[in-house]
């Protein structure tokens, strides 16, 4: 059963540490050059920064997550967007409260499921300064046919239709999953072969915001020199899978205050992340 | 220098410390465990479901961090080694739960000016509802910068001899190069093992791994070739530290049964240095 759109579905306090915010930069695969300096500063706790990422990862987790009470085929869900907006930058440790509402059902009947769309807003406890707002989205494959209500973001914007500016390629763990399942998002879809089989997958697969945190470090490493400051959103569409062990191949375009950027499994040849875009600063004149 | 008389038998560390099943799935992980996460006999140490906790955590459990470094004991301490570590479990480690670590001073020895200062101490880990005794570990630090106080000169425990004959198992486990990031998150975050440039103070030209980390490599590499991944069967171990271990480096362990024990070293393939030496493990039977 789905709560009523335009209702405050969870809200929560969550402390973290520089050790949980450490632990999610290396859950992504920074520090694998653990002499680059540049990177360091996301996974050693002198001069420690968090990544732009990380409101993801804190609080709520996804409509997913099972909750008593609330009924839905949680395995056929698959998850099919993100957008971060990114207020402020979050401190290396602090106490933050998140607000989750549901904004948004567009169904597409019983055969084919509902798009849910929900808002988590993230912020400071202690001064109550607004950190972050994050807009999932996700088919619930199996609990269509519920009727459509509220209003859903418009689309997101297409990739440019032109050659990358870069490309960035790189191999990822085959524990990736089971690090990034520490992180918060401890779905046994992830860990569980039995499970993953019976989700219709042939082993576990990663976290889409595990994949999209990947994409995320080669647009720093490619274009921003490890420098995270100029972040203020993250968005994409995970159209496919991607498996721990794979070799993501993110290939990127610099456009006026943003980097647009798509993603593939080079092994299967198969695009996981499209409609990618992180959005920049405007430099103040 | 060294007040020893007023040293020995000193509690140096006693804390309480709360620890999740993430925890002790974040300790299998940054040991290595999981690197193939299709094997369903490593899963049972990085997956909540049936979850086991490792031996070797009795490393991290109630560890007192590094208390040489504390004025009070006027060490110098940057040159400061890791000399020898010894566990015993006395019982299976929860895999999560509340327990006390006590550490305490048991020997210090005098090797001279030139050779250091042996401090023994000794770490006991509790379950902190009953008090019940979960294991015992125990560690030889050489302050290489601390000898000549005039203590007792005593020799250094006998070591343990490896059989001269080929091992009966010989087990490779590569690294990774964000092994020693990913093991400072179990509680040891001594900057030598992130900090380039601490590390380059250190005599060394880039961070080293944990001690402690490369020695759960090769317990990993004992159940795997001597446990079939029953962790639970490995009940002791004890080893010395022979020379720093890279993270990224892939570590040799050598086996040799010889009943319910099993002695080993280790060795770094890239450079073919013995890391580890002097290895002797007790294994339950199945």
């Amino acid at each position: 059963m789905l709560p009523q759109v335009g209702s405050r579905i969870a809200t929560g306090e969550i402390a973290y540490s520089s050790v949980d915010a450490i632990l999610y930069a290396l859950s992504l695969g920074f520090g694998d050059e653990p002499l680059d300096e540049r990177q360091l500063r996301y996974v050693y706790e002198e001069r420690l920064e968090t990544l732009p990422t990380l409101p993801l990862v804190l609080g709520w987790q996804g409509i997913w997550m099972p909750v008593p009470g609330r009924e839905l085929d949680y395995p056929r869900m698959l998850h099919a967007e993100e957008r971060l907006e990114l207020h402020r930058p979050l401190p290396p440790a602090g106490i933050v409260r998140d607000e989750v509402h549901l904004d948004a059902l567009v169904d597409r009947g019983p055969d084919k499921g509902v798009f849910i769309h929900t808002r988590k807003e993230l912020y400071s406890e202690n001064d109550g300064l607004h950190l972050a707002t994050l807009r999932s989205c996700v088919l619930a494959r199996g609990d269509g046919g519920c009727g459509s209500a509220g209003t859903a973001p418009a689309a997101l914007p297409a990739t440019p239709d032109r050659a990358a500016d870069h490309v960035g390629t790189r191999v990822t763990l085959p524990r990736q999953a089971l690090l990034y399942r520490l992180c918060g998002d401890s779905n046994p879809v992830h860990a569980s072969p039995s499970t993953a089989r019976v989700a219709g997958f042939d082993r576990p697969l990663l976290h889409g915001r595990c994949t999209l945190g990947l994409a995320l470090r080669e647009v720093l490493a490619h274009c921003l020199d490890y420098v995270a400051a100029p972040i203020v959103g993250v968005q994409a569409r995970f159209s496919a899978p991607f498996f721990p062990g794979e070799t993501l191949r993110v290939r990127l375009w610099r456009e006026p205050h943003a980097i647009s950027f798509d993603a593939e499994s080079v092994e299967r040849s198969v695009t996981v992340l499209s409609h990618g875009r992180v959005g920049l600063r405007i430099a103040e004149e | 220098m060294i007040d020893y008389r007023e040293l020995v038998g000193r509690t140096v560390d006693e804390r309480t410390s709360s620890y999740r099943v993430e925890d002790t799935i974040l300790y299998a992980l940054a040991t290595g465990f999981g690197a193939d996460p299709l094997d369903t006999r490593q899963l049972r140490y990085v997956y909540e479901d049936g979850l086991v906790a490792l031996p070797c955590m009795s490393l991290v459990l109630g560890y007192p961090g590094f208390w040489l470094k504390d004025p009070a004991y006027q060490v110098d301490w940057p040159k400061v080694l890791h000399a020898e570590e010894h566990f015993e479990i006395h019982q299976a480690l929860p895999v999560a739960g509340a327990v006390t670590g006590r550490t305490v001073i048991t020997a210090i020895v005098d090797r001279g000016a030139d050779k250091g200062a042996f401090i023994h101490s000794t770490k006991e880990v509790r379950n902190r509802a009953d008090g019940a005794l979960l294991a015992t570990v125990n560690s030889t630090t050489v302050a290489r910068g601390d000898g000549g106080f005039g203590g007792p000169d005593a020799p250094r425990s006998t070591p343990v001899v490896l059989p001269r004959r080929e091992p009966d198992f010989v087990c490779d486990l590569p690294t990774l190069p964000q092994q020693a990031l990913l093991y400072r998150l179990c509680g040891d975050l001594n900057p030598l093992h992130a900090d380039p440039a601490v590390a380059r103070q250190a005599g060394f030209e880039r961070p080293i791994l944990h001690g402690r980390c490369t020695m759960a490599v090769a317990h990993h590499a004992l159940i795997r070739a001597c446990c079939d991944y029953d962790a639970t069967r490995l009940r002791s171990m004890r080893v010395r530290f022979t020379a720093p271990f890279l993270p990224g480096e892939t570590l040799r362990t050598r086996i040799w049964r010889e009943g319910s024990q099993a002695f080993f070293d280790a060795v770094c393939v890239e450079r073919g240095v013995t890391v580890l030496g002097n290895g002797l493990a007790d294994i339950a039977a199945a």
